[in-house]
């Protein structure tokens, strides 16, 4: 029995599977889980860098890894033995899960979990319409961001998870929610370098729903399409400069060379100012710097304005950079649907960047987050 | 009261260093910038040069908030102090600088495009700094003891920290940025083309305190004495309210709060110079008060490349240990 269903799993994953890159990769293992309700399967890790996924009996073992230390910063158990007890264990199957974070909802949006969304930091940040429907009707509550968290509002709500943006400290008032049997889980995709690392984290909200082969599935479609813009942009001849960021008080913050952004930028084809800055966070510089390093930079992305306009009113010397009067592009008029997509979406994002760089390689289609920013 | 020539040399050394720490600033960590560039950029201008842009529209703008910033914080807190009597008095104490922040948080919380630009900023944090240095100027009117007035300052800066902290809990995060940046201060919001207007409402309020040189010198013997010399207290209480209101507000609307140069200056030149005489003192806190701020910006820039400070919380930094070792001087 245990061979049959294990060689019957196989059957199903492989070809029920419109995408095959790593099908081989992802076994169920049904077998190993007599008695649970739910399917654990094998999950490979393949972009992310800062969890480690192990199937063990009758669920997952999860790691996150700190990319500092690359030590294992917590230990997670998602289980469906409803027995097994312990200070980070997560019971499956989840009914209702409160997602903080804008772009975990996201994520269950695109699983088509969100029926399961029990809680949102607030609705000004929502960009599904199905979701902010649901908010208004009182299906889904506003839970605010962590400094103020309303304990008793949760438990109402009959959260039984909250998933939430990590900075590596305890979630405030964890212990008093976990009395409640509220269960917290910190999500660091945006601690990922590369896109399609930040993409793969939809696989640990796919277990949470229960949906971990609509996740796997989603994901290979990601990476055969991300692969194949990329593959797209290499050949060009010209790589456009260009620069991020804005400024912050008196420094500008623009992505390190090893960050998201950048290597986003480097698949693009375009040849990023700071691209040999080490890091993987952002690099500081002054107003004066950025003037003098960017005089012939063609393209100004993410300026987190909306205008030239609102530009000019964070600090009007920002007209002497140099893509100031050339090429401006960023995310703000819809910056909800960025941060709730672009993270799992990244060919999308690649698109967009391909369309800006190298038009010419993009005849159809629009933009999915980006636009000009005109006057 | 007999000014020196200690004090004179005093005065000229740092109107010297003043000269030359100026121009070493304009100069900090040039790079790609020539000599013909510094030139250039107020003799030839050509603004599609842009490192001649660098140096006028960046370096230059800095530098002379830099010397405003310092040298009228000074003259405010001198005043402010003498008013008072009181050397922990300074020209945030009467609420002045807190109506200035007050009216920003507001305007930036209401998410008014113009309101949360950089010139809706600056007339919203001139217009608090007036409005709380009307305020107060009422109160002058009715309360008959200096200690009193303190105490209504001290009072409306509480209230109105208290507000602006609930505006903070209200706001989003966008909102809470804006404001939390422009209260960490900048020396580089001025633009070369408002500095003429700057200077001219700077020069404005430090020309009108010389002209209250003889009241301020009586009032060092108390009040009391001060009326019974002929001094109308009422009349000059509203004028040095009214000078330290323009001050206080011009620099809070350019900079963001600057704290503790008003409070730690007047006293460092009262130590060093050992002198009542407010012709001296208010040259000294202007000169000094300027070159205290200029250094600390070239403190700043020359860690620039490993850290960057906002000068609100470099002025900090010095400023707290001078205060706390003035308390235990005067405690011997």
């Amino acid at each position: 029995m245990k061979h049959f269903l294990f060689l019957f799993s196989l059957l199903i994953v492989f070809g029920c599977s419109d995408v095959s890159i790593k099908s081989d990769r992802e076994k169920t293992k049904t077998g190993e889980n007599q008695g649970a309700k739910h399917e654990v399967i094998d999950i490979w890790i393949e972009f992310a860098q800062n969890f480690e996924l192990k199937t063990v009996e009758n669920g997952y073992a999860l790691d996150l890894i700190d990319p500092g230390t690359q030590n294992v910063e917590a230990h997670y158990e998602l289980t469906y033995d409803s027995k097994k007890t312990g200070d980070n264990v997560i019971h499956l199957p989840l009914d209702r899960i409160a997602a903080l974070s804008q772009t975990s909802a996201g994520m269950m949006v695109e699983l088509d979990a969100d029926k399961m969304l029990s809680g949102i930091s607030n609705l000004k940040y929502v960009y599904d319409s199905d979701v902010r429907k649901r908010v208004r009707s009182g299906k889904i509550v506003e839970l605010g961001d962590e400094s103020n968290f309303p304990v008793e509002k949760t438990a109402k709500s009959k959260t039984q998870l909250i998933v939430y943006s990590g900075f590596g400290k305890e979630f405030p008032q964890e212990s008093k929610l976990k009395k409640l049997g509220i269960q917290m889980l910190p999500n660091y995709e945006w601690r990922e370098n590369h896109p399609l690392g930040r993409a793969e984290w939809i696989k640990i909200i796919g277990i949470l729903c229960g949906k971990e082969q609509e996740a796997i599935d989603l994901f290979d479609k990601t990476v055969k399409s991300y692969e194949q813009l990329k593959w797209k942009a290499r050949n060009v001849d010209h790589y456009p400069t260009v620069i991020s960021g804005n400024l912050m008080g008196d420094q500008w913050y623009a992505p390190a060379g090893e960050s998201y952004m950048a290597t986003i930028f480097q698949d693009a084809g375009a040849d990023y100012v700071y691209q040999s800055s080490s890091g993987t966070g952002s690099v500081s510089k002054s107003l004066e710097t950025i003037i003098l390093d960017n005089e012939r930079t063609e393209f100004w992305l993410n300026p987190g304005v909306k205008s030239r306009a609102e530009v000019l009113n964070i600090n009007a010397k920002l007209r002497l950079v140099g893509p100031f009067n050339r090429n401006m592009y960023g995310n703000s008029h819809d910056r909800n649907k960025f941060w709730e997509q672009s993270s799992f979406m990244p060919h999308l994002l690649l698109e967009d960047f391909i369309r800006i760089f190298h038009p010419e390689l993009l005849t159809e289609g629009d933009f999915h987050f980006y636009q000009k920013i005109e006057d | 009261m007999i000014i020196s020539r200690k004090h004179i040399f005093f005065i000229v050394f740092a109107i010297v260093c003043i000269f030359v720490l100026s121009i070493v600033h304009v100069g900090m960590n040039a790079g790609d910038l020539s000599p013909d560039d510094f030139w250039n950029a107020f003799f030839h201008y050509n603004d599609s040069v842009i490192e001649q842009s660098i140096v006028r529209e960046v370096r230059f703008p800095r530098m002379i908030m830099a010397l405003i910033a310092g040298g009228g914080l000074s003259v405010a807190g001198l005043l402010m102090q003498t008013l008072f009597k009181n050397p922990l008095a300074g020209p945030y104490v009467l609420g002045i600088n807190s109506g200035a922040s007050l009216f920003v948080a507001f305007s930036i919380m209401t998410g008014i495009p113009f309101l949360t630009s950089d010139i809706g900023t600056i007339s919203n944090a001139l217009l608090g700094a007036f409005i709380f240095g009307m305020i107060i100027a009422g109160f002058a009117g009715i309360t008959r003891t200096q200690i009193s007035l303190l105490l209504i300052g001290i009072m409306l800066g509480s209230f109105t920290s208290a507000f602006v902290s609930l505006l903070q809990t209200i706001s989003d995060a966008e909102e809470l940025k804006i404001y939390t940046l422009w209260a960490l201060g900048s020396l580089q919001r001025a633009e070369f083309n408002q500095l003429p207007l700057i200077s001219l409402v700077f020069a404005g309020g430090i020309v009108s305190s010389f002209f209250l040189i003889k009241p301020l010198n009586i009032m060092v013997m108390g009040q009391e004495q001060a009326e019974l010399m002929g001094v109308n207290m009422r009349v000059i209480r509203y004028a040095l309210i009214g000078i330290t209101a323009l001050l206080t507000g011009l620099i809070t609307a350019f900079c963001g709060p600057i704290a503790f140069v008003g409070l730690a200056v007047p006293n460092l030149v009262r130590i060093m110079l050992k002198t009542q005489h407010h012709r001296i003192l208010i040259l000294a806190c202007l000169v000094l008060g300027a070159l205290f701020v200029l250094l600390c910006d070239m403190v700043i820039i020359s860690l620039e490349d490993i850290v960057h400070i906002p000068i609100n919380v470099f002025t900090s930094v010095i400023g707290a240990p001078i205060v706390i070792l003035l308390v235990l001087k005067r405690l011997k």
